[in-house]
């Protein structure tokens, strides 16, 4: 009896943890982009898990698409330039101190998830933000995606 | 006070005095340098005090033991209403409005605030947000090139 409640009790915690882990993976700036812009009209927010993420060795994908304007474009620069800051390896274009493109890939946690924040300004008025998890093998995969090849 | 012992023990040993007077007994058994005539009678005072002693001394032992046991109790109940807490709050963070609830788990594309679940639409959607994010060539190739032009 003593163990059960004891095993039960361990368990609990534990679980509680994971979640507390998985909520700590959420905790970037740019989610509040995919929050508040994801479901409203001119915008396209792709959200990928599982079986469908498998040929990409990956684990999330999450991705907006949004036309902006102005102060779009000022709260996606300024989550961009928080979650940065915490980046292992960034790849930026800045134009007249916006950034136009950007790749970021985030510090791997202990639980070895691979981070990536993607993000490009295309010239007809759209702006298209990702965000993506996966273990090690996913790097290579990106790193060559993200170049496209001509 | 020597009848006065002789009335009290035989009175003692019929299992008719009283506490006061069994104080008095094992008062007078207790003293040293009795006459020889008592030296039988007080070996036998002195094992029911002596048992008297240990019996006190068990009883001591048997608390103290009972203490932990509540202590263990105690913490046991702190970590279960802890794990039960702490449970609650991941339940609430889990279902949290807007943030990935289980309700919305799965694939799914939201085009102009209409969610699609179609799996080769969403597959689509995902593999047009991947292009537009990817770069047309190294920049830093495209700069030299131009430096050199």
């Amino acid at each position: 009896m003593k163990t059960t409640t004891f095993t039960l009790t361990f368990i609990t915690i534990l679980l509680t943890l994971t979640v507390f882990a998985a909520q700590a993976q959420e905790g970037l700036k740019i989610q509040s982009v995919f929050e508040k812009y994801g479901k409203q009209k001119g915008a396209t927010m792709v959200v990928l898990s599982g079986e469908a993420l498998h040929d990409y060795r990956l684990d999330k994908y999450r991705s907006i698409t949004i036309e902006y304007d102005k102060a779009i474009l000022n709260d996606i620069q300024n989550c961009l330039q928080a979650d940065k800051k915490q980046a292992r390896e960034i790849k930026e274009v800045i134009s007249n101190g916006i950034i136009s493109s950007g790749y970021y890939q985030l510090p791997a946690k202990e639980d070895r998830i691979h981070r990536y924040i993607l993000f490009k300004m295309a010239g007809d008025g759209t702006a298209t933000l990702i965000y993506m998890e996966g273990g090690p093998e996913s790097e290579a995969l990106i790193n060559r995606l993200f170049i496209k090849r001509k | 006070m020597t009848t006065d012992i002789h009335r009290l023990l035989d009175r003692y040993f019929q299992g008719g005095t009283t506490t006061e007077e069994e104080k008095t007994l094992r008062r007078f058994f207790a003293q040293e340098n009795l006459p020889e005539e008592w030296h039988e009678t007080a070996a036998i005072f002195r094992f029911l005090e002596d048992e008297s002693t240990a019996l006190k001394v068990l009883k001591e032992i048997q608390r103290e033991e009972a203490l932990p046991v509540r202590r263990t109790f105690r913490l046991k109940t702190i970590v279960t209403v802890a794990a039960a807490a702490c449970a609650l709050i991941a339940l609430l963070l889990v279902l949290q409005p807007g943030k990935g609830s289980s309700s919305e788990a799965g694939s799914y594309v939201w085009v102009d605030g209409q969610r699609i679940t179609d799996p080769a639409v969403v597959q689509r959607y995902a593999e047009l947000s991947f292009d537009k994010v990817q770069t047309e060539n190294n920049i830093i190739t495209e700069q030299l090139q131009f430096m050199t032009e």
